[in-house]
């Protein structure tokens, strides 16, 4: 199971717990598949990520990871290291870094390709 | 913490840069009971570049209204006062920031994109976790680094040396800062906006956007400004001459009570709105 963000998610994904907004009222329920029109209620709901079922966060990273030649996996790496000072044991800064380095690592997918900046997706 | 040695410089200036007059005017009125639409909207087109520049950010994707608005009337009534004050606010320091000589080291197009980054993040943090008031937020993030503008312009050889000092060391600029001048930018950018006679809120998310310590009230608007600023970091958006991104101080992340997957919609929305606004507020 993994969370993933709203602008990541596909029809035909199945939600591994219901889709909560922020006062705990559940807008679909677990076990359902989402359709495009679930997709665009979560922007509305104000829904940011929802858990999905057979969806590993850090695999899909990998996988995107795999597509792109070594050395501009190493210069981005480098480049991170540089803008991110050592921390240990904080979840937030962890997940800033997580957020930035998948950025990078898609426009520089993207490059390779030729399309529009990944960073926003909506 | 004010030091006697901050207000000696900040009221030894003599060219320091006041707020555009329209800010002040607009201020005083919204306090007073017999303003009217027409009167507001009549006062700021006394400017009419800012008026200009309101009307274009209004017009933006950034506020995403369906149908044009077309004068300045429609946008007050349609952003209400608060939003309409900050909005003038933003527009006023932009043209103070324009016209800002800087030192050589010290790149002014990058600082105002950092500005504005940060601004736009703390907002985006802000409407995230329901804080009764972004546009505030916006405010503070917008003015967070003021005071290094203050440093780089009035104390230009010891500014010098703080940059050459962080390059050596890869500390953050507050550490140097303090260092070499003995205070640092939240400190003289606070005191700047206590002279510009800004709310005291906006005050306070000048002073504390480090958190280097705590102040005797977190609130969650300083919080917003702290979390922002790194994430603009983070994001590249702009530079101030920090080599690396800030750590988020644990207090303030849990008194905005988001969750984690919260920060990528932050994020990308942030980098959707801050690119823009680029478009709208670029310098030459």
């Amino acid at each position: 199971m993994g969370i993933l963000n709203i602008s990541d998610l596909k029809p035909g994904m199945v939600l591994a717990q219901s889709a909560k907004n922020r006062h705990g009222v559940v807008i679909i329920g677990k076990g359902n598949v989402l359709t495009e029109k679930h997709i665009h209620s979560f922007k509305t709901w104000g829904i940011t990520g929802v858990d999905i079922k057979n969806i590993d966060v850090d695999q899909v990273t990998k996988q995107e990871m795999e597509a792109l030649p070594n050395d501009i996996i190493e210069s981005i790496e480098r480049e991170l290291d540089e803008l991110f000072p050592p921390f240990e044991d904080n979840p937030v800064m962890e997940e800033i870094y997580k957020i930035v380095q998948r950025a990078s690592l898609r426009q520089a997918a993207n490059q390779t390709t030729g399309v529009a900046d990944e960073i926003e997706r909506d | 913490m004010k030091s006697k040695e901050i207000d000696r410089i900040i009221n030894s200036i003599d060219t320091l840069p006041a707020l555009p007059i329209i800010y002040m005017k607009l201020s005083h009125l919204l306090n007073t009971p017999d303003s009217s639409i027409k009167i507001i909207s009549n006062m700021i087109s006394e400017d009419p570049a800012i008026a200009a520049m309101v009307l274009r950010i209004v017009n933006s994707a950034a506020y995403g209204f369906y149908n044009k608005i077309g004068d300045l009337q429609h946008a007050v009534v349609i952003l209400g006062l608060n939003e309409i004050k900050n909005l003038v606010l933003a527009t006023s320091i932009y043209k103070v920031v324009k016209e800002f000589k800087s030192s050589n080291a010290f790149d002014m197009q990058e600082f105002w994109k950092h500005s504005i980054g940060c601004a736009i993040s703390a907002r985006v943090l802000a409407e995230t976790a329901y804080l009764k008031n972004p546009e505030d937020v916006f405010t503070g993030g917008l003015l967070h680094d003021i005071g290094k503008l203050i440093h780089a312009a009035y104390l230009r050889e010891k500014f010098n040396g703080v940059l050459t000092n962080i390059a050596e060391t890869e500390s953050q600029m507050s550490e140097s800062e303090k260092k070499i001048l003995g205070f640092d930018h939240a400190q003289t950018g606070s005191a700047l906006a206590e002279k510009w006679n800004l709310p005291r809120e906006i005050v306070n998310m000048i002073a504390h956007h480090h958190l280097s310590y705590m102040p005797d009230t977190l609130t969650r608007e300083i919080a917003a400004v702290h979390i922002g600023n790194i994430l603009c970091v983070a994001l590249r958006m702009g530079s101030s001459g920090e080599k690396r991104v800030p750590i988020v101080n644990q207090k303030a992340w849990e008194i905005l009570d988001l969750k984690l997957s919260d920060l990528e919609y932050v994020m990308q929305r942030s980098t959707k709105l801050f690119k823009e606004s680029l478009s709208i507020m670029e310098f030459e």
